[in-house]
């Protein structure tokens, strides 16, 4: 299934081979940045290109916390 | 056989599916009671993060969300040993799930993502001085070059603030992400209804750019994953 990228052009949504960076780096801040735990360094590449050397060792906030710390459930 | 679950969905009831999981595997249908969680085997007990198969998780998500689900993601990551210990796992989660999908209920999550507008400034050549003068030339640039990234991430910040007022009406929340991964300069996700999405959309893109050095993308409708992603086990 194709991903879109909105962006501010004419069209509604366009699907764009150069935006394959900005969509790995937007999934890795959201799926990564708050639960996983992947021991060790890996190496996020697109393209046979590094883009980032990420140390994996990152906590998972549950989700009881976050509801706790910013959100309520709504009524 | 190791399992991978995508998450917890709510919603209509499944069909056969036909949707490829992570390295291509079906992913199944383990029914929970008035709910589904989304699984497909995986070939090893150990899970690496590459580009593919965050991409592919990622994919499974977005197709449910598509079909008219409301999904509580599981982060990227954990294997269960088999279905019988994930769904023991899901047992032991089942307030964080039940939390979770109260959430999400109806709701989705868009990214809202002021990238550069171009390629990043190349940093100028070495001119011809040499010794003392040389290194204070390299030091020259040096600075030149962090004040040009730091007025980019001044007028990305500006405009996503800019645009979080504008969209406030739009979302229930906003979570803003913090150092966003290159070529991202600024980055909120927020939680939108599904009756907001296209409104969210063009509200987004009406956006006025005070700085053509930037611009902005937005992804989504897709898992709330920074409001609700739960990870089982």
């Amino acid at each position: 299934m194709a991903d879109l990228v909105h962006t501010g052009g004419d069209s509604d949504a366009m699907i764009e081979e150069e935006e394959e960076p900005l969509i790995l780096s937007d999934l890795i801040n959201r799926v990564l940045d708050k639960g996983v735990v992947i021991g060790g360094e890996v190496t996020i590449a697109v393209a046979g290109v590094d883009l980032v050397r990420v140390d994996l060792r990152l906590l998972l906030v549950a989700v009881e916390r976050l509801v706790r710390g910013s959100i309520e459930p709504p009524a | 056989m190791a399992v991978h679950l995508y998450g917890v969905l709510e919603g209509p009831a499944s069909s056969a599916l036909s949707i490829a999981g992570l390295d291509g595997r079906p992913v199944r249908v383990l029914p929970l009671g008035d709910r589904h969680a989304w699984v497909s085997d995986a070939a090893s007990v150990r899970l690496e993060a590459t580009p593919k198969r965050i991409r592919e998780h990622d994919a499974v998500l977005r197709a449910a969300i598509e079909t008219g689900y409301s999904v509580v993601p599981s982060l990227f990551g954990r294997l269960h040993a088999d279905d019988r210990s994930l769904l023991a796992a899901l047992e032991r989660s089942a307030e964080a799930v039940d939390t979770a999908m109260e959430l999400v209920r109806g709701r989705v999550e868009m990214s809202f993502l002021v990238v550069p507008s171009g390629p990043p400034p190349v940093m100028e050549q070495a001119g011809s001085a040499e010794g003392e003068g040389a290194g204070r030339e390299h030091l020259r640039r040096i600075r030149k070059q962090i004040q040009a990234e730091r007025i980019l991430l001044a007028s990305a910040a500006e405009l996503a603030q800019s645009a979080s007022r504008s969209l406030g009406e739009l979302f229930v929340a906003e979570r803003v992400v913090e150092n966003p991964m290159s070529p991202i300069l600024a980055a909120l996700a927020h939680l939108v209804s599904r009756d907001n999405v296209a409104r969210y959309l063009r509200t987004a893109k009406s956006q006025v750019y005070a700085d053509s050095a930037v611009r902005i993308a937005v992804r989504g409708p897709g898992a709330a994953y920074s409001f609700a992603a739960v990870q089982v086990g």
